[in-house]
Formats: structure tokens, C-alpha cells, sequence
């Protein structure tokens, strides 16, 4: 098995001009780009991660690339491109990197409706897994990110895949996205994790991303059972709290987050019914990293 | 709202017909097919709606009904509250469009 930072940078360079063919939880993703200086931070992001076996099905071919043109020059664009189409408007040359994350994330929830979507986080112990949906703001990806350098197994910070047959739930282990504050939050929380460079002025304001850790990687193709329903919300001085949520209260978050609940009928229905009847649920408040993965461990050592 | 005078009958909606329903501790998760709604019912409504789905959709009045809750009814409450509840939970299933009373149905 080959991983990407076999490769070495050169390599991985060259691949990336090409496209470089990885594997990501269930899906074998091909990345191309033309756009040299974000080589080295994607090949580190994604260092970890195996290559696609030759001659195996891509299901998302996605490309960053320069807009043509005298725009080259004045003032350098970049483009999504999913299997040769454009879903977006280009984006400064700077926000190449966070677009090709965006995106990717874009074609999962676009064409995976073999799979309920939920817009969450989640992380694992023991291949028991916790389901963190929550609006932006409410400090998801940034719990997340603790939680998986501290010894949490990362899924995924942003989608979270569940199948209709066993309900099992899989992952991308893919890059975390960092947004604001939480970006210097995590550097002090880990300093040994790798963060890109911030990228300023993007839609969601500075955002950084940071590379998942190797064990979760290497886990990458492994489910987890869902345990535990986790609505988290970061509020500064809060002391962390877990309030048990009622099902059907639960069943509501579950569904609003499903992203293609509508999609879906009476499948996602079923799905986030099964769903919600197997997982304990429960609302999140903290406003304390330390504090917060002591709540998160006990919950682990809980017999879900 | 104003539910109407005693003797008015109530009945669910053709779109409580095509219901799918999944029962939790707080209450029933009911979900729409065709237009993929999906809402939490307190336990008295889906009950309601179950009484009308076993009587064959025979609109039923406010007192038939309170009549049927207090007979399933092991707790004992008092009928003052049953009949809050009831009329809560017809209110409930009005506005949610699953039940119409006659006049206006």
C-alpha cells in the first residue's frame, strides 16, 4: 500500500498536476491542481492517506484551478471543477487550498444520497462513535479538533456518513477546518498538530486547516457504531455541562442536519428514526477545552 | 384558538392518512412522504390519530374523544385535565393540518 507522503514532495507535486488518486473513508477522491504554492500544505494534509489502487473507480474527480485569462495576472483567481464542472464562482488565488476542501465536501453531499448526510462532526473510541451536529459558530470543529489529539479517532469534522443497512457510521478522516479564534485556540491546545497557514478574508472569515491525525487515517476504512448524540455550544466561562436530550427532540436535530433528508423520503426518515433509537443524546455546553474532553472521556467509559 | 362548541366533530386530514410514524419517550416523530415534513407529536395526538384511523375516519366529537383518552387512561386525571389535553392536542393537529373539525373541514 502506498500513502501520499511516499511519494515525496516532488512526487506529490507532480501527481497533484496530474491528479493525485487517494482514498478517503469510502470514496476514492482524485485532487488536481495547477496552483504550485498549495503542493506542499495539501501533500502534508494529506501525507497519511493511501493512494487509490490502480485501475480502481474514482468517484470524485475535483480540480483547483487558475481562471484563464488576463485575470491571471491582475489579480489571480482560482476554480473549483468537479468532473468538469464549475458549482461555484471563482475565489481569490489565496483561498485555493480551503475551495478544494469546500468543494470536496460539496460533491459528497451532492451525490452520495446511497448514504444518510449529516452535517456534524464525529469522533470514535473504541469504534464507538460520538455525532457532533451543530451550526457554525457553535464550536464543533473546534471540539472536534481537540478531541482527536487526544486520543479521539477523527471521522470527519463535517460530514458525517451513516449506511441504511447496519446504521454504522463511516468517515473521511480528512483535514479539519478551522475557523477564527479556534485556529489559535488549537495551536496552543496541540501545538504538535500541523496547521496550514491562515487563509484571510474568505467567506467564513480566516480559516486553517488542520491535518488529521495519522492513527485516524490509517482507521479511515473502518465504521463506527453511533453511541452518543452530542448538540455542543461553546460559550466563554461556561462550565461544561451534559443535558440528556429526549429522542424525538433529538430526531428533530438529527433530521434538520440531514442534508439530504428530503432527498431521501422514507429512507432518511427510517434511517434517522433507527438512528436516534440506538444513540443516547444529549445538549453540550462548555466553554473550556480541558474541561470538555474530561466530560467526552467519561462518556467514553459509559456503557452506550 | 377557539375549538368550537362540544358538539362539533372532529376528524383527521387525508395527510394524516399517509403518515409514517416512529413512537420516543417524548413524544411520536411523524413524517409526511409527500411533503417531507416532519414533526413531533405529543403522545395524545398520535393517540387521537390512532382512534380515528381504528373508527374508519368517523369524525368523532370533542367529548367522544375525551371519552376514549379517559378510558385508555390509567393515571387517573381528573377530567378538567384530560379535556385541556385534549383540546391542547386538537389544536395541536389543526394547526399541524392533520385534523379539521367539521365546520371547517
Amino acid at each position: 500500500m502506498t500513502r501520499v507522503k511516499d511519494l515525496g514532495a516532488a512526487g506529490c507535486s507532480d501527481a497533484l498536476r496530474r491528479g493525485l488518486a487517494i482514498v478517503t473513508g469510502p470514496f476514492n477522491c482524485s485532487l488536481r491542481t495547477d496552483v504550485g504554492s498549495i503542493a506542499a500544505e495539501l501533500a502534508t494534509l494529506y501525507a497519511e492517506h493511501e493512494l487509490a489502487p490502480e485501475g480502481d473507480m474514482i468517484d470524485f474527480h475535483v480540480e483547483v484551478a487558475s481562471t484563464p485569462g488576463l485575470r491571471r495576472w491582475l489579480r489571480p483567481q482560482v476554480q473549483f471543477l468537479a468532473d468538469g464542472v464549475t458549482p461555484f464562482t471563482p475565489l481569490p488565488r489565496a483561498q485555493a487550498l480551503p475551495m478544494l476542501e469546500w468543494g470536496l465536501n460539496w460533491c459528497v453531499t451532492a451525490y452520495s444520497h446511497h448514504l444518510l448526510v449529516l452535517h456534524a462532526a464525529c469522533v470514535a473510541r473504541d469504534d464507538r462513535a460520538v455525532i457532533l451536529p451543530a451550526p457554525p459558530g457553535s464550536g464543533k470543529s473546534t471540539l472536534c479538533a481537540a478531541l482527536v489529539n487526544r486520543g479521539w479517532r477523527l471521522l470527519s469534522d463535517e460530514l458525517t456518513l451513516v449506511d441504511f443497512d447496519a446504521g454504522q457510521v463511516w468517515g473521511l478522516a480528512r483535514p479539519v477546518n478551522l475557523k477564527n479564534a479556534s485556529i489559535d485556540v488549537i495551536r496552543r491546545f496541540a501545538p504538535e498538530a500541523f496547521l496550514t497557514r491562515p487563509v484571510h478574508d474568505t467567506s467564513k472569515g480566516t480559516v486553517a486547516l488542520m491535518a488529521p491525525p495519522a492513527a485516524s487515517v490509517q482507521a479511515g476504512s473502518r465504521p463506527a457504531r453511533p453511541c452518543w448524540m452530542v448538540l455542543p455550544k461553546y460559550e466563554a466561562g461556561a462550565a461544561a455541562t451534559l443535558q440528556p436530550m429526549p429522542r424525538g427532540q433529538a430526531f428533530l436535530q438529527i433530521a434538520d442536519n440531514a442534508m439530504n433528508y428530503p432527498v431521501l423520503g422514507r429512507q432518511g426518515f427510517e434511517t434517522v428514526g433507527e438512528l436516534t433509537a440506538r444513540c443516547e443524546h444529549f445538549s453540550f455546553r462548555y466553554g473550556n477545552l480541558d474541561e470538555a474532553m474530561q466530560v467526552f472521556d467519561d462518556l467514553a467509559r459509559s456503557h452506550a | 384558538m377557539l375549538l368550537g362548541g362540544l358538539a362539533q366533530s372532529w376528524l383527521a386530514t387525508p395527510s394524516a392518512g399517509r403518515l409514517l410514524l416512529r413512537e420516543f419517550e417524548d413524544g411520536s416523530v411523524c413524517f409526511d412522504p409527500e411533503t417531507g415534513e416532519t414533526l413531533l407529536l405529543s403522545h395524545l395526538s398520535s393517540f387521537l390519530l390512532d382512534l380515528w384511523k381504528q373508527n374508519a375516519a368517523v369524525p368523532l366529537t370533542r367529548d367522544q374523544l375525551l371519552a376514549e383518552v379517559l378510558a385508555a387512561d390509567d393515571s387517573a386525571t381528573d377530567t378538567v385535565t384530560a379535556a385541556e389535553l385534549v383540546d391542547q392536542s386538537l389544536n395541536e393537529l389543526q394547526r399541524a393540518g392533520l385534523a379539521a373539525s367539521s365546520a371547517s373541514a
